[in-house]
């Protein structure tokens, strides 16, 4: 479990650091830190990976727990951290779909200022907690209001889970499906823990107490992980197109530049690159410029690139004549 | 800009009434528009049949793509054996003339004069195209072409995005 807790840990920490170096050193702060779409998925990483650190990888729980107050407020911490980071991790996914969000965004605002208060109440309905002890619910669980507190937290992580897989099931980026085996695992973990939750009063389960809480960890960790691995490879897919758009970017404005043919001012990343192609594809045709067998490669895959990447959008089919009447297409 | 500061020396602003429109146009197409989605918008907005012949017929040397308009009729001829890439900027091109309401490419006409092309039921017969001589000495410069290619480019902008932009953006770190 503890390996588990730590590979969740790196790869939320990871991301976060990723975007806080995108941050930094690409520029635009000001813009990056009011739009939505950086800053919100940004934060859900940087409050996972603290929720993750009051698991006592780093530095125990105890010196954690301590200037708190070392009455186990860790725990109440620890907690509203994750389904913090859930949320806003699940706000995220519901916006991608949405054109104006506003109003759902404050209804969500509520909805989380809500599920935290429930957890707070819920958690001081205990007045005598203890000293400071990693398995403060499983051992507490019998008493009425711990149980409630471990309850209210563990249906709301199930909700917000729920919410993410909502806003990623339709998606269509391959990445999705570590999303949605993710969020299936941190939902399975969910219920194994309400489980365990509702053994602990009903008679005749006696048999299956702590066996669900067993199960808890090896299912969530894993589940974490993988949903982070998709913001890893997400932002992988897009470094990798961007760094051979710079390639052929690069290379062709130089034999533009090589034959005086003009090259692209402010065009965008494919813009510029399909305007390039075009460029040296016409004067090339237009017999004006030579190009070496080297040159035409270079042409070729360029040409080939933008192709497999937009092939989407520029696919004109098999048939030698495309019909498109007003009404209807062919 | 360059258009615009070309228009203001000549006098004539007119040139970039077009310019704006299409792009205006363009931009009211949704996010992850194809080629063939903007295609029927634009035969939907002009009330026109599009055809786009991919045959090359009537299309020899460095002309690469060609616009010829009938009464509620556009023909737009590409080579197939070009590039995808560049086929799909040749009707941009053309696109680009539709949009600004050009009835085809300027300096490019028959060898022999005939009408460049002619339609029989459903038989297409294109005449030999070449860049005219006479006019061709214009073309570079010509305010029709340069409105078109403008229109192309900001059509291209438009559709040239990563299929799972948005995604990649907000997961992945923009």
């Amino acid at each position: 479990v503890r390996g588990l807790q730590y590979v969740a840990l790196l790869a939320l920490t990871s991301v976060f650091l990723y975007r806080f170096g995108i941050l930094v050193l690409r520029g635009d702060t000001k813009r990056r830190l009011v739009e939505r779409e950086f800053l919100v998925p940004w934060l859900a990483c940087g409050i996972g990976s603290l929720a993750m650190l009051t698991q006592g990888e780093i530095w125990s729980q105890r010196a954690l727990d301590a200037p708190l107050g070392g009455t186990n407020i860790l725990k109440l911490v620890q907690d509203v951290l994750t389904v913090t980071a859930f949320a806003l991790g699940a706000w995220t996914a519901l916006d991608l779909d949405e054109q104006r969000p506003t109003r759902r965004r404050t209804r969500r605002g509520i909805l989380l200022v809500i599920f935290v208060a429930a957890l707070v109440l819920t958690f001081f309905l205990t007045g005598d907690r203890g000293p400071t002890n990693y398995f403060y619910v499983e051992q507490n669980q019998g008493r009425p209001t711990v149980w409630i507190f471990a309850v209210t937290y563990i249906l709301e992580l199930a909700g917000v889970t729920g919410i993410l897989l909502i806003g990623v099931w339709r998606r269509k980026a391959w990445p999705y499906w570590l999303f949605r085996i993710g969020g299936i695992l941190v939902l399975v973990a969910c219920l194994l823990e309400l489980i365990d939750l509702v053994a602990t009063f009903a008679p005749g389960l006696e048999a299956i107490r702590g066996g669900g809480r067993a199960l808890f960890d090896p299912t969530f960790y894993p589940g974490v992980a993988l949903i982070v691995a998709a913001l890893g490879v997400f932002a992988a897919v897009k470094w990798c197109r961007e760094h051979r758009i710079s390639h052929y970017v690069d290379r062709l404005g130089t034999l533009c530049q090589k034959h005086a043919l003009p090259t692209v001012t402010g065009a965008g990343r494919f813009g510029s690159l399909a305007q390039l192609t075009i460029t040296v594809r016409d004067s090339y045709l237009a017999g004006s410029t030579p190009l070496t067998e080297s040159d035409l490669k270079l042409l070729h895959d360029a040409e080939q690139f933008i192709e497999f990447e937009l092939s989407h959008l520029i696919d004109l089919g098999e048939t030698p004549t495309i019909i498109i009447e007003p009404e209807r297409t062919q | 800009v360059e258009v615009e500061s070309r228009a203001r020396a000549n006098g004539d602003l007119t040139a970039i009434d077009p310019i704006v429109d299409a792009i205006e146009f363009l931009r009211l197409g949704a996010d992850g528009e194809t080629l063939l989605q903007l295609l029927t918008r634009v035969s939907r907005r002009l009330g026109i049949r599009i055809e786009v012949h991919r045959e090359g017929a009537g299309l020899t040397g460095n002309l690469t793509g060609f616009l010829y308009t009938t009464t509620g009729h556009a023909h737009i001829l590409v080579r197939a054996s070009d590039p995808l890439t560049y086929q799909c900027r040749c009707i941009l091109h053309e696109v680009g003339h539709l949009l600004c309401g050009h009835s085809g490419c300027v300096g490019i006409a028959p060898v022999d004069d005939k009408a460049p092309l002619s339609i029989a039921g459903d038989q297409l017969t294109v005449s030999p195209l070449e860049l005219s001589t006479s006019l061709s000495g214009n073309v570079q410069s010509s305010l029709v072409e340069e409105q078109a290619e403008l229109v192309a480019r900001a059509a291209e902008r438009r559709l040239l995005r990563p299929r799972y932009v948005r995604d990649e953006t907000t997961w992945g770190g923009a």
